[in-house]
């Protein structure tokens, strides 16, 4: 047994002040790195630790710091634009000594016949961690902590993102200093690209000269840089932030990074696209949210007379042009309008989020908290192949309903507050959704 | 001028992720030391105080009548530990106490509270008494809420959007 597990002798005093303050700074750190894929609600038992997790935290209390100071000092600034304390090897690595991209081995896709339903590939066949080494992700973060955010998917638009062939990986560096984080997104949607590239640049984005078409602009008031470019048959799309305020070299720290990635998508070979199922045109969108319908009213259906009839498109907010372009899923909301008093008890919104052709998502669906006998519950809904209830189990239990149904992913309620013992009325708006389409 | 948790709080419902590192700067030390206590394994600590703040922003909106988070903060790491407890209970080979973070004497629940009576002796007797019902006597903390007359889940309607969502709305806006 682990010194870990000596219950009893460890739990008997406190954490020492030194301790608690390494804590927190890694916990600060966990969390604006977890909450950056919030919507994902994370699965407990799919989740990636931070800093190496509980070996790190081990490690950081065996290194004995004599002060917070110290154990603040443990993390350096993640920009390698500024001047910073060498880092240390327990939780970050030290920036790529050459700020060049590596020579990229280009990637290639075997043409083949392309898959029919089945799990998506990415367009661009490359992971997170290769793309990130391969354009020296390390020249632009000092200790970056990759995710691959469409990895595991949670929701339907993440799901239709991957059927379209989409990679979106992150990346966050941080320390007591700040924060600095890199979102970056591929499509195979060159078309699409270059027109958005365009109208940025119409509307006073730089134009940095990268690959065949790019633009770059940085906003210092919202601590936020869009930039973009298409080279090859690709269409890339970066988000970079950095708090409390954009470092001043930060343009041309953004020009190399666009130029190392046009370098290494440039060259490869986007995979054959994923092709949807027959039975998912029942579901495929022909003018979002306002071609969703039920057999009943939903206020009737959820006994909340204050919620509006006609449902609203969730909008796509804080996503990249390519995650707000390239998923043809339905994020619906039908919720009691602004302005409008909810009785208590009764439920405010309901979302509905429809993947057509995603049997392969509802099939690897988790739940937000991983799935156990307690959070998912196989469920009968008329009409639908299969479905299963699922309920996290934080402060606050809410649940939502998994529906397989045309070889499509239909998911109600997630993020609704909807309480174990109001279930039922995401069956019943299942089954209301799947008998009017 | 320090920031009131009520302040932080409408910060967060906002999407601000500074204002949730304020209130992790305030209150993660204490929640750190209860996690400390009632964890089964040191490994967890990190990991329920981590579930606890990302818990807090998914759930913001739902507090605003809550005059200190703290209470609040300490009952969902409970649930939290309490929810590792059972998993860890199945998935390992090793025996675990599995009601280690529920503990049906109300003697060792105060006992598991020993680290951070500072700070709830620092509360309104409200949420002093909130803190006994929910981590002493185990009751859910939405019926105390209720009982103690924090109307909680009442007070505001769940946001349009998604914080993120919201925040980048408003930046488009803005730069219009």
């Amino acid at each position: 047994m682990s010194v870990d597990d000596e219950r009893g002798e460890w739990r008997a005093v406190p954490p020492s002040a030194d301790e608690t303050t390494r804590m927190v700074v890694q916990e600060k750190t966990a969390v604006l790195t977890r909450l950056e894929h919030e919507r994902h609600a994370a699965a407990r038992a799919h989740r990636r630790r931070l800093f190496g997790g509980a070996g790190a935290l081990v490690a950081l209390v065996a290194v004995g710091a004599a002060s917070g100071g110290v154990a603040l000092g443990l993390i350096p600034s993640p920009f390698v634009g500024q001047a910073q304390p060498e880092p240390t090897s327990v939780v970050s690595q030290a920036p790529s000594p050459t700020p060049t991209a590596s020579p990229a081995p280009v990637p290639t896709s075997t043409p083949s016949s392309p898959p029919v339903g089945g799990t998506p590939s990415p367009a661009l066949d490359l992971g997170c961690d290769a793309l990130g080494e391969q354009t020296a992700v390390t020249s632009l973060l000092r200790a970056p902590d990759g995710l691959d955010l469409l990895e595991q998917v949670y929701r339907p638009g993440e799901a239709a993102q991957r059927q379209a062939g989409v990679t979106t990986c992150w990346w966050t560096s941080s320390s007591d200093a700040g924060t600095a984080t890199l979102n970056l997104s591929v499509s195979p949607d060159v078309d699409t690209g270059s027109a958005r590239l365009a109208e940025r640049r119409a509307a006073g984005a730089a134009d940095p000269g990268v690959g065949d078409s790019s633009s770059l602009l940085c906003t210092p008031e919202y601590s936020l840089c869009e930039g973009g470019l298409v080279a090859g048959d690709f269409w890339v799309e970066l988000q970079f932030t950095e708090t409390p305020e954009l470092g001043g070299d930060v343009t041309s720290l953004l020009t190399a990074h666009l130029q190392r990635v046009a370098d290494v998508v440039g060259p490869a070979t986007p995979a054959p696209a994923w092709v949807r199922p027959d039975a998912a045109s029942r579901w495929t969108p022909t003018d979002s949210c306002s071609t969703l319908v039920t057999t009943t009213p939903m206020s009737v259906l959820l006994a909340s007379p204050s919620v509006a009839d006609a449902p609203i498109d969730l909008l796509p907010g804080s996503q990249d042009a390519i995650q707000e372009t390239q998923s043809d899923a339905f994020e619906c909301r039908w919720a009691v309008p602004d302005g409008v008093t909810r009785p208590d008890g009764d439920l405010a919104s309901v979302d509905v989020g429809i993947a057509p052709g995603a049997r392969w998502a509802w099939e690897a669906a988790p739940g937000a908290f991983g799935d156990t006998a307690e959070s998912a519950t196989p469920t009968e809904v008329a009409g639908a192949e299969a479905a299963t209830l699922r309920c996290s189990t934080a402060e606050g239990e809410s649940c939502w309903l998994d529906v397989l149904v045309d070889d499509s992913w239909l998911q109600v309620g997630y993020s609704n507050d909807v309480p174990p013992e109001r279930s039922d009325v995401l069956t019943v708006v299942a089954e209301s959704l799947i008998a009017a389409r | 001028m320090t920031e009131s948790d009520q302040a932080l709080l409408r910060r967060v419902v906002g999407g601000d992720t500074r204002a949730l590192s304020a209130v992790m700067d305030r209150h993660a030390p204490a929640v750190n030391r209860y996690a400390w206590a009632i964890t089964s394994r040191r490994m967890d600590v990190e990991e329920v105080v981590q579930d606890t703040f990302l818990t807090l922003w998914r759930r913001a909106e739902t507090l605003a009548a809550v005059e200190s988070l703290l209470p609040w903060l300490l009952v969902t790491c409970r649930n939290h530990a309490l929810n590792l407890n059972r998993k860890n209970g199945r998935h390992l080979a090793e025996e675990l106490d599995d009601d280690l973070a529920a503990p049906a004497d109300p003697a060792e629940a105060r006992d598991r509270l020993r680290f951070v009576m500072a700070e709830i002796d620092l509360l309104s007797e409200t949420d002093r008494r909130v803190c006994e019902l929910c981590l002493v006597e185990g009751r859910p903390y939405a019926d105390v809420a209720d009982a103690v007359g924090l109307s909680v889940g009442a007070v505001k309607q769940r946001v349009m959007r998604t914080r993120t969502r919201l925040r980048k709305a408003v930046i488009d806006d803005e730069r219009r």
